[in-house]
């Protein structure tokens, strides 16, 4: 969290994590087209010639002021794949929530959990760990077929009892609700460390 | 008592007083050096203050880039055995250059400046900038306000209308 007093801005970083094509960009691509323009920045992208996350995807939103402070929220998404490694830690770095966006597909949880043990295993680097820290879960993919029940993810996934919520990226379903659980959820973790 | 330029806790609060100072230091360094645009950001990419023309649009676009670029080559400074990192990176384009420095371990300071001006002249008077801005995030006095002393339920409430009015849940 980063306050600027003189301009009276509260800064926040909310990154989207999960395995690789689980659907990271695909929320932010949403929230992108569905805020008001003038109330967000450029998208910005730094992708592979095959179109798939590089280093990180970004995006700044604000909302009106509240209380004298305008709130400004920056997003980011992590490439998912195992050997990017270095580049998570990094952007990591000053994170204030996390939206893990889980694939639900059967054939997708060894890399969901692989992806979550490599989350809390940077959080920790970080003096945090998944049980005090904010983060929701976002079960997405729920349209294909072979989805695993959310009972099923929720048993091998959300070990520490956290919000979790369905959605469909691509088609907008859940992406707003993750994002304002997620926002929740760090304005709650300040008002716990008073 | 942890000094702001080397604090690593999570939350930053940057007084106006230490904002104001931090704006004459950049106003002094473009008069120096010629240079168009100076930017101060902090090294998780949130954007503090900018002078010069106004080249740069998405200025929290452009921090977000420069605190990764700066973090990635610190990672390349580290596997090469260079354990304090670069000291600066500085990009060459057709019309302008850029250069991008640490201040202590939060705070980046990024310079814009048209060809014509010299590389060397740059350095100088940034690397003095550098050591002013150190002497003033240093003397900065620990924020008496915390976070918590606004974000609190009320504001969670308040927050949670003003994001459905943003995207007209």
């Amino acid at each position: 969290m980063f306050v600027n007093w003189a301009l009276q801005e509260v800064n926040l970083k909310i990154v989207y994590y999960g395995p690789g094509l689980s659907g990271k960009t695909t929320n932010l691509e949403y929230i992108y087209r569905k805020i008001d323009p003038s109330l967000r920045g450029d998208l910005i992208t730094l992708k592979t010639r095959e179109e798939r996350t590089l280093y990180f995807d970004f995006l700044q939103l604000e909302v009106g002021r509240i209380k004298g402070m305008k709130p400004k929220f920056n997003l980011y998404t992590i490439p998912g794949q195992v050997y990017y490694s270095h580049s998570r830690k990094i952007i990591l770095r000053g994170v204030d929530g996390i939206v893990f966006v889980a694939d639900s597909q059967a054939d997708r949880m060894t890399e969901n959990l692989d992806s979550l043990m490599d989350l809390e295993q940077n959080l920790i680097e970080n003096g945090h760990s998944l049980q005090t820290f904010p983060w929701v879960l976002q079960y997405n993919k729920r349209d294909l077929p072979r989805v695993i029940p959310v009972s099923e993810l929720n048993a091998k996934l959300n070990f520490h009892g956290i919000p979790t919520i369905e959605a469909v990226a691509a088609r907008g379903t859940g992406v707003l609700e993750t994002l304002k659980m997620a926002i929740q959820g760090v304005v709650g973790q300040v008002q716990k460390v008073i | 008592m942890m000094q702001l330029a080397e604090k690593t806790a999570e939350q930053f609060m940057l007084s106006t007083e230490t904002f104001n100072q931090v704006n004459e230091i950049l106003r002094e360094l473009l008069a120096s050096t010629r240079a168009d645009f100076a930017l101060f950001c902090d090294t998780n990419g949130n954007p503090i203050t900018h002078h010069g023309k106004q080249h740069v649009v998405n200025l929290s676009g452009m921090s977000a880039l420069a605190a990764g670029n700066f973090a990635a080559t610190s990672e390349m400074a580290r596997v090469i055995g260079e354990k304090e990192g670069f000291k600066f990176i500085f990009q060459e384009g057709e019309r302008r250059n850029f250069y991008l420095c640490n201040v202590s371990y939060n705070f980046l300071l990024a310079l814009i400046f048209e060809k014509t001006v010299a590389l060397g002249l740059v350095r100088i008077f940034a690397n003095k900038a550098v050591e002013n801005l150190k002497g003033v995030l240093d003397k900065a006095a620990k924020a008496e306000q915390k976070a918590s002393d606004f974000i609190d339920s009320e504001f969670g409430l308040l927050l949670g209308k003003e994001f459905d009015k943003s995207f007209s849940l």
